[in-house]
C-alpha cells in the first residue's frame, strides 16, 4: 500500500493529473505524436493507481467513487476551498 | 458532462487574510478577461466548430477553465473568510460587504459586474480563434498586474503564476487551432466565406478555376 500522507498522496495526484491535463491538450493538435501518447499512457497508469490507493485509504475524490460505506466521506470531507482541506 | 473531482488544479493554502488584493483578485473570477468569460467563451465557441481537433481542444481547455475559476475563488475565499469588521472598514471592502458579505461574486476589481458582452461566440473559426488566442494574452496581461501586487504574499503568488503559465500555453494551442484551420481554407483568400456555416466557396475569378466567369 502507497507510503505517502493523505497530503503528499494528494499532491501527487495533482501532480500527475496536471501532467494528463497538459498533455492531452497537446495531443488534441498533435493526436498522432508518438513521444505525446506515450508520455500520457505513462501518467495515465501513474493516477490510476495513485487514486485507486486515495479511495482505498482516505475516501472518494469524484461521484463515480462513491459506495454506500463513504458516502458520508464525500459529504462531510472538507471540500477543497476550505483551509481544513489538504487540497 | 462534466465529472467534479474534489481537489484544485493548483494548491491554495492561504494562510493571512488581505481584502485589497482579495478585490483585485476577483476580476479574474467574474471581470473582463477573468476565468468566467474564458470558460463560457470556449464552451460555447464549440458548436459551430467543424474541424474535430478544433473541437476537442475548445472542450478541453473550456473544462481546465472552469477548473481555473475555482482557484481564483478558493484564493478570494481563502482572503476574505476571516476578515474582522474592523479590516472590512480598513481596506475597502466595505463596498463589496454590502451586497455580498464574503461570499463569492463575479465581478471586475472596479466593481462592474460579469457579463456575457465580456466574450464572444461569433460562429466564424477564423474571428473565434483570434478572440480566443487575444483572450489568453489579455488574461495573461491582468495575471502579470495581479503578480506585481502580490510579490510579498508568497501564498497568493504561486497559485496565480501556475494560472498565468497555463495562459500562455493555452495560446499556443489555439494558434496551432489556427493554422489547422486555415490549412482547410483557400489559402489565396482564407476569408472568401465562413467555413462554419457556408455550404461552400464563392468563385474568386482566378484565371485557372475554370468557371469562366
Amino acid at each position: 500500500m502507497n507510503k505517502m500522507n493523505k497530503k503528499q498522496l494528494l499532491a501527487f495526484i495533482d501532480e500527475v493529473s496536471f501532467a494528463l491535463d497538459d498533455i492531452a491538450l497537446f495531443l488534441d493538435t498533435h493526436p498522432t505524436n508518438q513521444q505525446a501518447l506515450a508520455s500520457y499512457e505513462n501518467y495515465k497508469g501513474m493516477r490510476q493507481q495513485a487514486i485507486k490507493d486515495f479511495n482505498q485509504l482516505y475516501g472518494p475524490l469524484n461521484k463515480y467513487q462513491v459506495n454506500d460505506s463513504n458516502y458520508f466521506d464525500w459529504v462531510n470531507k472538507p471540500w477543497p476551498w476550505e483551509k481544513e482541506s489538504d487540497c | 458532462m462534466w465529472i467534479y473531482e474534489k481537489r484544485l488544479q493548483f494548491p491554495v493554502n492561504i494562510k493571512e487574510t488581505n481584502a485589497q488584493l482579495a478585490q483585485a483578485i476577483i476580476s479574474q473570477y467574474g471581470g473582463p478577461d477573468g476565468e468566467m468569460g474564458a470558460s463560457m467563451r470556449y464552451l460555447s465557441q464549440r458548436y459551430a466548430m467543424k474541424d474535430k481537433h478544433v473541437q476537442a481542444i475548445l472542450t478541453d481547455i473550456g473544462t481546465e477553465e472552469l477548473g481555473h475559476l475555482e482557484i481564483v475563488a478558493t484564493i478570494v475565499h481563502q482572503l476574505t473568510r476571516d476578515l474582522s469588521m474592523e479590516e472590512i472598514k480598513a481596506s475597502g471592502f466595505d463596498k463589496y460587504y454590502i451586497d455580498h458579505t464574503v461570499g463569492i461574486w463575479p465581478q471586475a476589481a472596479g466593481g462592474i459586474p460579469f457579463n456575457a458582452c465580456e466574450f464572444q461566440s461569433k460562429g466564424d473559426p477564423i474571428t473565434d480563434l483570434f478572440e480566443d488566442m487575444a483572450a489568453e494574452q489579455k488574461a495573461r496581461t491582468t495575471y502579470d498586474n495581479i503578480l506585481r501586487l502580490c510579490r510579498d504574499y508568497p501564498d497568493v503568488y504561486e497559485p496565480i503564476k501556475f494560472l498565468r503559465a497555463r495562459e500562455v500555453v493555452h495560446f499556443q494551442r489555439f494558434g496551432e487551432s489556427l493554422d489547422i484551420i486555415n490549412e482547410t481554407l483557400n489559402s489565396k483568400n482564407f476569408y472568401a466565406f465562413n467555413s462554419a456555416f457556408d455550404k461552400s466557396a464563392p468563385c474568386l475569378g482566378n484565371d485557372d478555376c475554370g468557371c469562366k466567369k
